[in-house]
């Protein structure tokens, strides 16, 4: 993509929106799925285990998103799974509406969709919290480990409520949409408000446990600049980081940490940093250009930037060359204007108007 | 933590709460078109539409105090959809305003039905193809079941095209017969599929929530909606509603609700909270619209006035 003076401009200038607020309470789920980009499962993720951002934390977090001038009124709960303690999503729902959020939304994976009649008490439950759309996982991967009568049921109460459902499925070459699809009942399907489906790419648990050949290849372009996609995401180890898309899952650059400063200061922090305005107003290309420059290699065999960002940031090698490269920019920045400075004085030595320089 | 994170200068003291009060206005960051076009002639008439998406464009802005330098998040993701039948004859002239909204920051999206797209499908794909252009929707039928090959390969074709988000439109039923769902194109890409079409509001067999449902805020489903004659509304629920536009297309923009006329509804207080149902209203039947926005607009009809439940 070529880049023009718009895209310098926006650089320099343009505030970083967030389209949501997403609290990622735990990393505890049902499921154990092969696909999870998270890799999370019963005794959390693969890598970090159990971890838990805290109801009270959680809370704290989403009042002190209100003061986020860039924030969309948009609250998003995630996990894990979050409905493993229905308490706590109905607590943070109603504190997110007090607050002011107005739409507030869920994921799920909807086990406790049956028997029919827990789904239709939960999905009543969730509306008169203020639980606007709920977004259900639904795939082969699940499948193993969630009925199709818990997803019917779970998107049929939804319906009854009002609350607008949003099945999301991820694909492989031998799981075509048409799959997930075909285990649910044809008038459910019908009364979905939409299906969001994409391509599972090869990272976290599913780049060990799917054959690599069932993955599909073909790539969206890598330079597209992301200031469109952005959500604030707070993980369950309290970590902050400008998207879900998996940056989420990498600890090579973080920020800060909702336990050790405030949601707001992080944020405005976030928009201040060169290394993340140049991914999300460049392309995580125009990083990648950055640390190659510096002699360490980072590629473009990724399937998306989505990809290729969590790969980047993944790496202490290539955090660090990209650190360095800002640090070196910030340096020689403020040695020309010095520079600029003492020619100014040199050009107007001495300013008799002074009431110093006139004994004043 | 690297050290470079660790000196980063103090957040300025905000007293906003953006948070929970954004501005009415940037809920009605992009518009929709519900057009006709006939005799290769877009209603509403394409140069009076543009005209008044600049001076809407200009209101915007300056209502959110762009023009001065402030609010400048809100300038992201706003769009102007064209939605409607025969798009494809007018595909030069839909073009061209393609191009002139993209020098205003807006993108456009382009809805059409298959059979549309299908009686020219080089047209559509020029057509979604101009500059400008960043989405489209597909909206298939039963009718398309007897062209289903060409009809995923010419979706196949949209899918493909880089850059370009792409939504379908239908009864699950057909997309599903149709052989969407099972196309590898459709499978490798970002799709978001509507189903809609044939009643969703009845639930056979199931009983009716006991107690009422809590309204749902409106402000996800507001935008600036205009019909082919030229009523501008804030929403797809109120469209055509007597006594409920924001203004019309060759009114004088003084005679607009943007430019201070009172409104009969409470749009803040829709945006926030949603329609307070005021009772037993008849049955919405199949509209299509979102339950919460059918009932609405039934009441306000069962009412024959503007209604001021909000």
């Amino acid at each position: 993509m070529d880049r023009g003076p718009a895209d310098d401009m926006c650089y320099t200038l343009m505030p970083m929106t967030w389209n949501s607020l997403v609290v990622e309470l735990w990393t505890r789920c049902t499921a154990r799925c092969a696909v999870c980009y998270q890799s999370a499962g019963p005794q959390g993720t693969d890598g970090k285990g159990i971890q838990s951002l805290g109801v009270d934390t959680a809370e704290r977090v989403i009042r002190e998103s209100a003061a986020i001038e860039t924030l969309v009124p948009r609250f998003h709960l995630s996990g894990g799974e979050p409905f493993l303690d229905l308490e706590a999503c109905l607590r943070l729902s109603e504190c997110a509406r007090e607050v002011g959020f107005l739409d507030i939304t869920a994921v799920t994976n909807a086990f406790w969709g049956v028997p029919r009649k827990r789904a239709l008490k939960t999905a009543r439950a969730l509306r008169e919290a203020g639980v606007t759309t709920l977004e259900v996982s639904w795939d082969s991967w699940h499948r193993a480990f969630v009925p199709p009568e818990a997803v019917a049921n779970c998107l049929d109460a939804c319906h009854e409520w009002e609350i607008e459902t949003n099945l999301r499925v991820l694909t492989t070459r031998s799981h075509p949409v048409a799959e997930a699809l075909s285990w649910l009942p044809r008038p459910t399907v019908q009364r979905t408000s939409r299906i969001t489906s994409g391509p599972a790419f090869r990272s976290g648990r599913a780049a060990l446990e799917i054959p690599e050949d069932d993955f599909y290849t073909s790539r969206s372009g890598l330079d597209w600049p992301c200031h469109g996609s952005l959500n604030l995401t707070v993980t369950a180890d309290g970590n902050v980081y400008p998207c879900c898309a998996g940056m989420d899952q990498t600890t090579g650059y973080v920020i800060g940490n909702v336990h050790e400063s405030s949601l707001a200061d992080i944020a405005w922090a976030i928009d201040r940093s060169p290394i993340i305005r140049t991914v999300v107003f460049r392309g995580i290309v125009a990083l990648a250009d950055i640390i190659e420059a510096r002699g360490v290699s980072v590629g473009r065999d990724y399937f998306n930037t989505c990809q290729m960002c969590r790969a980047v940031f993944s790496s202490p090698e290539r955090v660090q060359a990209a650190v360095d490269h800002f640090v070196e920019v910030q340096g020689r920045a403020i040695r020309e204007l010095m520079e600029l400075l003492r020619a100014a004085e040199q050009v107007c030595p001495e300013d008799d108007s002074r009431p110093e320089a006139r004994g004043g | 933590m690297p050290a470079v994170l660790e000196r980063q200068p103090a957040r300025p003291e905000r007293q906003d709460f953006a948070g929970g009060r954004p501005p009415l206005a940037s809920w009605f960051r992009s518009v929709a078109i519900l057009c006709t076009a006939e005799e290769d002639r877009l209603e509403p008439r394409l140069d009076t539409l543009l005209e008044w998406i600049e001076a809407y464009d200009g209101w915007y802005r300056t209502v959110l105090g762009m023009t001065e330098g402030r609010n400048l998040q809100y300038v992201y993701g706003r769009e102007v959809s064209f939605i409607g039948s025969f798009l494809t004859s007018v595909a030069d002239s839909l073009a061209d305003a393609a191009a002139r909204l993209r020098d205003l920051g807006l993108a456009v999206s382009v809805t059409v039905s298959m059979a549309e797209a299908l009686q020219d499908p080089e047209r559509f794909i020029a057509l979604v193809s101009s500059p400008g252009v960043r989405s489209v929707g597909l909206h298939y039928t039963a009718d398309d079941l007897a062209r289903s090959t060409e009809a995923v390969r010419l979706t196949e074709r949209v899918l493909e095209m880089p850059g370009l988000s792409v939504g379908v439109l239908g009864e699950a039923a057909v997309l599903e017969a149709i052989g969407l769902f099972s196309s590898p194109a459709y499978c490798r890409s970002d799709v978001t599929a509507y189903p809609c079409g044939e009643a969703r509001d009845d639930l056979p067999g199931q009983p009716s929530p006991a107690s009422p449902v809590p309204p749902s805020p409106c402000f996800s489903r507001f935008r600036v909606w205009l019909d082919a004659s030229g009523g501008v509304y804030p929403c797809l629920g109120l469209l055509g509603l007597e006594g409920l536009e924001l203004h019309h297309l060759g009114r004088p923009w003084q005679e607009s609700v943007f430019a201070g006329r009172p409104y009969p509804l409470d749009l803040a207080k829709l945006a926030r909270h949603g329609p307070v149902p005021l009772g037993k209203v008849p049955p919405a039947g199949d509209s299509g619209l979102p339950s919460a926005c059918a009932r609405h607009r039934q009441e306000i009809l069962s009412l024959h006035l503007p209604s001021s439940s909000a």
